[in-house]
């Protein structure tokens, strides 16, 4: 095998480890979708044993394969030989960005990133719009307090797309009567996506990103969004070496609730469901936290979809799918939605901004006849609304 | 792939359903084996018709078809040695009815074994012969390979269960064998000839299969034992006391020290480690069982056995034995995972003559098997950038073939020939019988279009 092409050793000893026993296919979402065996992770694998062999060049064409991955680590939860092939689909794809074999269409994704700060390419001053009103003013004269110990940091999704999640996100912590403060239209994307595509340009968006949370002399940083969190969790410097901790809104709510700083007043008495997004649940084990959220709300009748926790099903909205191919992202959140409906649910929670999208998209994909009532909200929708 | 021959191809199964790009083309030329050869295309039919059509048109052009499951053998059966195309079945995934009051379903051969088995729990009714590859194995494969499992001993195998097949024949033709009825001596048993012909034959596109009551409860135990003498007196002596044990396995010490090295998991330091489960329907019936076989444990030296009654201790117990496959694979790069099988009292002079070939070619063999039906599977381990070890692997292989076939058993209990065992069909098979399978061959594929190169068929 050529050594020339980038791999480490590490990520050799991955490939070479790939038994190509093939029970990734039962767990793999991008195969379930497609039943098409190129796009599990024993295709992937394969594929890349061709090309390091020098049997088959890198190209556009068989970049696709690499950029159909959800990164949802099912397959190294049922991997029998222990492959971790998410670094292998990582490290496929920045040879892929590199030589310019990326998807075309994620470069435009790339440039929004770059040059404007977000996923969409609006404006920055457009972030605190979402704000509620008060603070939103405040936000606009740039009067938001310029140190906190607690920075809460909102991510794009909720920033521009989603309506509900910041609102109910900072009435929870005005609840709580956290201090804190917010990057206000300062704030830019995590990276993620340049990661995910394979962008080395990651690494420079990160330290930015790290001089603004240090300037605030924050100790704590909190995010909605799953993705954000296992960015700064796991792909940037360390954090916690710098004095700040990084915690996903759910840690940091389970933790309010059980210092009494939040309590539960109202009712919801509704049977609620929770999805575990990939970025928290399997990559970062982030699993009761949710779960023990949901159960201190009164009238809560909490039930749990028959994959859950480390075998959660992926929504397909990860690894950057919605961007790559939005059609196939969303025929796997109808999956999901479908499991939400076998046990009845009224409301399927998730705290993930892009699952929750992916999901209200993957449920109306449903044909109406098979169609069920139900809601698909953000964890902190449903806290907020039993304060 | 010839350009028209690609468009009729398309023209049959639509342009969504057929391939020849290279991604799929690679994701196609192996499957849990060492074999590795691209097909030039490949397609998913929806249907038995678009099956017909294909075959029929391979027929004519006399291009290699190669039927697929999920691809996880270990013989290369699903390998497309002669190049052609790769009909790949698992877009084929309907249930289409359980009738617990005949007792069978009906499946299309995509159907994943692990949903069969979700789709029937509901109605306290299983499918028993369970392959390590369950979760991902498509029960056409099932078929095509004859699989077997952990309950051999009591359960028996796919062909016991399969009362029925609709088979598409290389000129088009569909065939029905059997019937919904669970006896039927009608004619020529067809079923028994399609299962475990690995698509040498036909192509399967419904299969009718017996179901059974899935037993309500069950309880393991195991023992440690000083030598492989002793296990192997104690396996025979459960096999003659009347007891059926629903999973009798066995682990050597290759593969405790590799458990405990892997997976931390602190098994006794000994020869062997033997596993027996129970199973029926009411715990004193279990209890019986149990009791009887850690009597014969106790007999034969036994040491540091361990009862799991609870479902929590039964996956605690079960958890060394169902995840050696991948944890052998942790050893080094590459393994054959072998099935000899040969009659149940020869097991202890089979384990012993497995020992010694591994010390006369100093290679790795990490063994465990299915002992209460004499299904062992020796793992040869090795590391395939080393040209030498490599050869020493293959060695080991050959001479493990001929000591199965000395000690009257056979190439493969449940993996099937495919490609791995192919060279080794005329150690088992006299020239009679050689010779009627090439007939047969003949017979339904003469143009010899479905899967070649496989099962030494060819003379």
């Amino acid at each position: 095998m050529k050594t020339g092409n980038s791999f480490s050793e590490d990520n050799m000893e991955r490939i070479l480890k790939c038994s190509e026993c093939g029970f990734c296919q039962a767990v793999c979402p991008v195969f379930s979708a497609t039943l098409r065996p190129a796009y599990n992770t024993r295709g992937k694998i394969m594929l890349l044993k061709e090309v390091l062999d020098g049997n088959i060049e890198w190209s556009e064409k068989i970049g696709e394969t690499f950029y159909a991955c959800t990164g949802c680590q099912a397959c190294i939860n049922g991997c029998p030989s222990n492959v971790r092939a998410n670094e292998l689909v990582q490290a496929a794809r920045k040879i892929l960005f590199r030589d310019g074999f990326a998807p075309r269409h994620l470069l435009g994704v790339r440039d929004s990133v770059c040059y404007r700060g977000n996923v969409f390419g609006s404006e920055g001053k457009e972030r605190v719009e979402i704000y509620p009103p008060a603070l939103r003013e405040k936000a606009r004269k740039g009067l938001l307090k310029e140190r906190a110990e607690t920075l809460l940091f909102m991510g794009c999704l909720p920033s521009y797309m989603d309506m509900k999640i910041v609102p109910a996100f900072l009435k929870v912590m005005d609840a709580a009567k956290v201090m804190y403060t917010t990057l206000s239209t300062e704030e830019t994307c995590c990276g993620f996506p340049l990661y995910l595509m394979g962008s080395e340009e990651f690494n420079s968006h990160a330290e930015k990103l790290v001089e603004r949370f240090q300037k605030t002399g924050c100790r704590e940083l909190v995010t909605p969004c799953a993705g954000c969190y296992k960015t700064f969790k796991t792909l940037y410097p360390d954090l916690e070496d710098m004095g700040i901790r990084v915690l996903h809104s759910v840690q940091y709510m389970d933790e309010l609730i059980r210092e009494g700083r939040i309590r539960f007043t109202g009712e919801v008495p509704k049977r609620i469901t929770y999805h575990d997004p990939c970025d928290l649940g399997r990559a970062c084990k982030i699993l009761e936290e949710p779960r023990n959220i949901l159960r201190s709300i009164p009238g809560v009748d909490y039930v749990e979809m028959a994959k859950n926790r480390l075998e959660a099903r992926c929504c397909g909205g990860g690894g950057g799918m919605q961007a790559y191919n939005p059609d196939l992202a969303i025929k796997m959140a109808a999956e999901r939605v479908r499991d939400a409906f076998a046990v009845d649910a009224e409301i399927l929670v998730s705290t993930c901004p892009a699952c929750k999208d992916n999901l209200r998209k993957g449920m109306k994909k449903i044909p109406k006849a098979e169609r069920r009532k139900l809601k698909i909200m953000d964890m902190g929708e449903v806290a907020s609304s039993a304060l | 792939m010839k350009k028209d021959i690609s468009q009729a191809l398309i023209d049959i199964v639509g342009e969504e359903n057929y391939t020849d790009e290279v991604i799929d083309l690679v994701s196609y030329s192996s499957d849990a084996s060492e074999h590795r050869h691209r097909p030039e295309g490949a397609v998913w039919p929806m249907d038995t018709d678009q099956v017909s059509k294909v075959l029929k048109l391979a027929n004519a052009h006399g291009f290699p078809v190669t039927p697929r499951g999920a691809g996880t053998g270990y013989a290369g059966s699903a390998v497309p040695e002669k190049g052609g195309i790769v009909m790949d079945l698992c877009r084929m995934n309907k249930i289409i009815e359980i009738r617990i009051d005949d007792r069978l379903v009906k499946v299309q051969p995509g159907v994943v074994y692990a949903d069969l088995a979700k789709a029937l729990s509901p109605h306290g009714f299983f499918f028993p012969p369970d392959p390590a590859s369950g979760k991902a194995a498509t029960l056409g494969g099932n078929v095509a390979t004859n699989a077997g499992g952990l309950k051999g001993a009591k359960y028996g195998t796919t062909r016991d269960y399969v009362l029925g097949l609709e088979v598409v024949l290389p000129d088009g033709d569909i065939l029905r064998t059997g019937s919904d009825c669970m006896k039927c001596v009608s004619g020529y048993d067809l079923t028994r000839l399609f299962v475990g012909s690995e698509g040498t034959l036909g192509v399967v596109t419904e299969i009718t299969l017996k179901i059974n009551p899935k037993p309500e409860k069950a309880a393991a135990c195991r023992a440690a034992f000083d030598t492989i003498e002793d296990a192997g007196k104690a396996i025979s002596e459960i096999m003659r006391s009347g007891i059926v044990p629903s999973a009798l396995e066995i682990l050597d010490d290759r593969c405790i020290a590799a458990l405990n090295r892997d997976a931390g998991l602190g098994l006794p330091d000994v020869a062997a480690m033997v596993f027996a489960e129970a199973d029926g329907h009411t715990a004193s019936e279990i209890a019986y069982q149990l009791d009887r076989v850690i009597r014969v444990f106790k007999r034969n030296r036994a040491t540091a056995i361990e009862r799991a009654e609870s479902a929590a201790d039964l996956e605690k117990l079960w958890t060394a034995r169902k995840s050696i496959g991948g944890i052998l694979f942790r050893i080094s790069y590459n393994m054959f995972a072998e099935d000899v099988t040969v009659p149940i009292s020869r097991v202890p002079e089979m384990l012993k003559g497995i020992r010694e070939i591994s010390k006369r070619h100093d290679i790795l063999i990490a063994t465990l098997g299915h002992l209460g039906d004499g299904n062992l599977h020796p793992n040869i381990i090795f590391d395939g950038r080393d040209p030498e070890q490599s050869a020493r692997a293959e060695k080991a292989v050959d001479d493990l073939f001929r000591l199965a076939i000395e000690k009257n058993g056979t190439l493969t209990g449940e993996h099937g020939i495919g490609l791995a065992k192919a060279p080794f069909m005329k150690l088992e098979h006299d020239v009679v019988a050689m010779g009627v399978m090439s007939k047969i061959k003949k017979l339904f594929d003469p143009n010899n279009i479905l899967n070649p190169g496989k099962m030494a068929l060819e003379v």
